[in-house]
């Protein structure tokens, strides 16, 4: 079949990259990047943090499209994208809630995999996730400024407040390199999920 | 002006029948009593925690019994077996979310409204004031919980284990709502005038716009499934 | 002290707290994915391919 040649080679090669671009990413962020006066060290969470956000959204918003596209067109491709990036988008978000207190946020895919589980017939389960997907991803800026209004009365929200532009090359060019890195993991990731999704036929659970 | 009369008729068709047996009604009218008894154990006499702890408690009690009320929207259609009545009507199937949401509204906004009575009662809040601040929003909040509940109860009418699965659907999407309402609620409680929290305002009616416009375009999606 | 604002920068603990579980974490999903297509591709192909295509291997 068509994706078992070209498009697995191609996803091996997207494997290695991910793998080479995370590995540069962590030598430059615990070891070639200097310690942040103000912060201290701990600040080197952010470059862990920033790019798996900066990716979660990412997915969020090929949920949104693939739901689109599933409700426009009917085709079941486009159920399993959202459903796949969905599911990886989710474990990105995941990853936020060690290095940063962002709540509400890790709901958003969790609930959206919860409906997917709770329906068995393949049509409905696609129709049911598309509409909700498109909820939850036109929702999450709405979710990100209500936070952010309500978290800056109290702290204000070091970890997601834009790089400042006086920011020195070097932590930019750090944080840069991870999130091509956690790009291209996401890449890899999706197109093996979305692989997986397709063997098996039935469709995604 | 068809869609209109046909979305009238349904919101018209389900108040008449929760007029009749109050079956909704009387439920979250006790269950509110019940919550504001509840609220003065659980502080205590202390007046000073009771006023901060206001506004939340507010909308604690909004939401639970909003999303009793919701998670039922389709109870009638459900137990009767007139789901495919519903799906056969004529005509546009937005004009039945349109409907549903209305009736929906009308029913939570006379909860809220008994509601708010009881707790001006109970907490010695002078509500006259602050009633035309209050009015704009606990209206914009209980529209934005409202357009969500009504497309999520069509979806999870058919869903097992349903009664779980619905708030825990709506209330993620609802952060916003809720953050934005209970800030809001507590200046307007406070006396502040409505341009401290406009920008508060402003996301609430960005959500409903948003929530409605996917409820009104993706429900006859909804209804087919 | 919440882990985003030390009181002092001696923090390195969280830094490898956060970089291990998200490694752990990916891992993880790694694995299970590459366990799955393993799974899915030899139940694909224990099954007669239709006239006209080839093998998935």
């Amino acid at each position: 079949m068509w994706f078992s040649t070209g498009s697995r080679r191609l996803t091996r090669v997207l494997g290695w990259l991910a793998a080479l671009g995370l590995l540069a990413g962590l030598v430059l962020a615990l070891g070639v990047a200097p310690r942040e006066v103000s912060q201290g060290d701990v600040q080197r969470i952010m470059y862990l943090h920033v790019p798996s956000i900066l990716t979660a959204y990412l997915a969020f918003a090929i949920v949104l499209v693939a739901s689109l596209g599933y409700l426009v067109s009917r085709r079941q491709a486009w159920d399993r994208w959202a459903g796949s990036a969905a599911e990886i988008g989710t474990l990105f978000t995941g990853l936020t809630l060690a290095s940063g207190s962002l709540w509400g946020k890790p709901t958003w895919g969790t609930w959206y995999l919860m409906l997917r589980g709770m329906i068995d017939e393949a049509e409905r389960r696609a129709q049911f996730a598309a509409v909700l997907g498109i909820v939850a991803a036109l929702n999450i800026p709405l979710v990100h400024f209500s936070v952010l209004w309500w978290r800056t009365l109290h702290q204000p929200p070091t970890l997601l407040r834009p790089v400042p532009a006086a920011l020195a090359g070097i932590f930019r060019f750090t944080l840069g390199v991870n999130w091509v890195a956690f790009t291209l993991l996401f890449a890899y990731l999706l197109a093996k999920r979305i692989r997986v999704g397709r063997l098996s036929e039935e469709g995604l659970p | 002006m068809r869609f209109v009369r046909r979305a009238w008729i349904l919101a018209w068709k389900d108040l008449t029948i929760e007029w009749r047996a109050k079956e909704t009604l009387n439920s979250l009218f006790f269950f509110a009593l019940l919550l504001i008894f509840l609220f003065q154990f659980a502080l205590g006499p202390d007046r000073e925690r009771l006023s901060a702890a206001l506004p939340g408690l507010l909308w604690l009690g909004f939401i639970l019994s909003g999303l009793l009320g919701l998670g039922r929207t389709f109870a009638g259609e459900r137990d009767n077996d007139c789901w495919d009545g519903l799906r056969l009507a004529p005509g546009e199937k937005s004009a039945i979310y349109v409907g549903k949401l209305a009736g929906n509204l009308l029913l939570m906004l006379a909860v809220e409204a008994i509601f708010l009575l009881l707790f001006g009662v109970f907490f010695d809040l002078d509500l006259v004031a602050a009633l035309p601040g209050l009015a704009l929003v606990v209206g914009l909040g209980t529209l934005g919980l409202a357009a969500v509940g009504t497309l999520f109860a069509a979806m999870t009418a058919h869903v097992r284990a349903r009664e779980l699965l619905f708030p825990v659907l709506v209330l993620p999407v609802e952060v916003p709502v809720l953050l934005g309402t209970v800030k809001a609620t507590e200046a307007v409680l406070l006396g502040e005038p409505l341009g401290s929290v406009a920008h508060w305002l402003k996301l609430l009616a960005v959500a409903n716009v948003i929530y409605l416009t996917i409820g009104v375009l993706t429900f006859d999606v909804v209804l087919d499934g | 002290m919440t882990p985003d604002h030390p009181a002092t920068p001696e923090h390195w603990g969280f830094v490898v707290a956060a970089y291990g579980l998200a490694a752990i974490v990916l891992g993880g999903y790694w694995r299970r994915l590459v366990r799955l297509e393993r799974e899915a591709t030899a139940k694909h192909d224990r099954r007669p391919a239709p006239p006209g295509t080839a093998t998935s291997r």
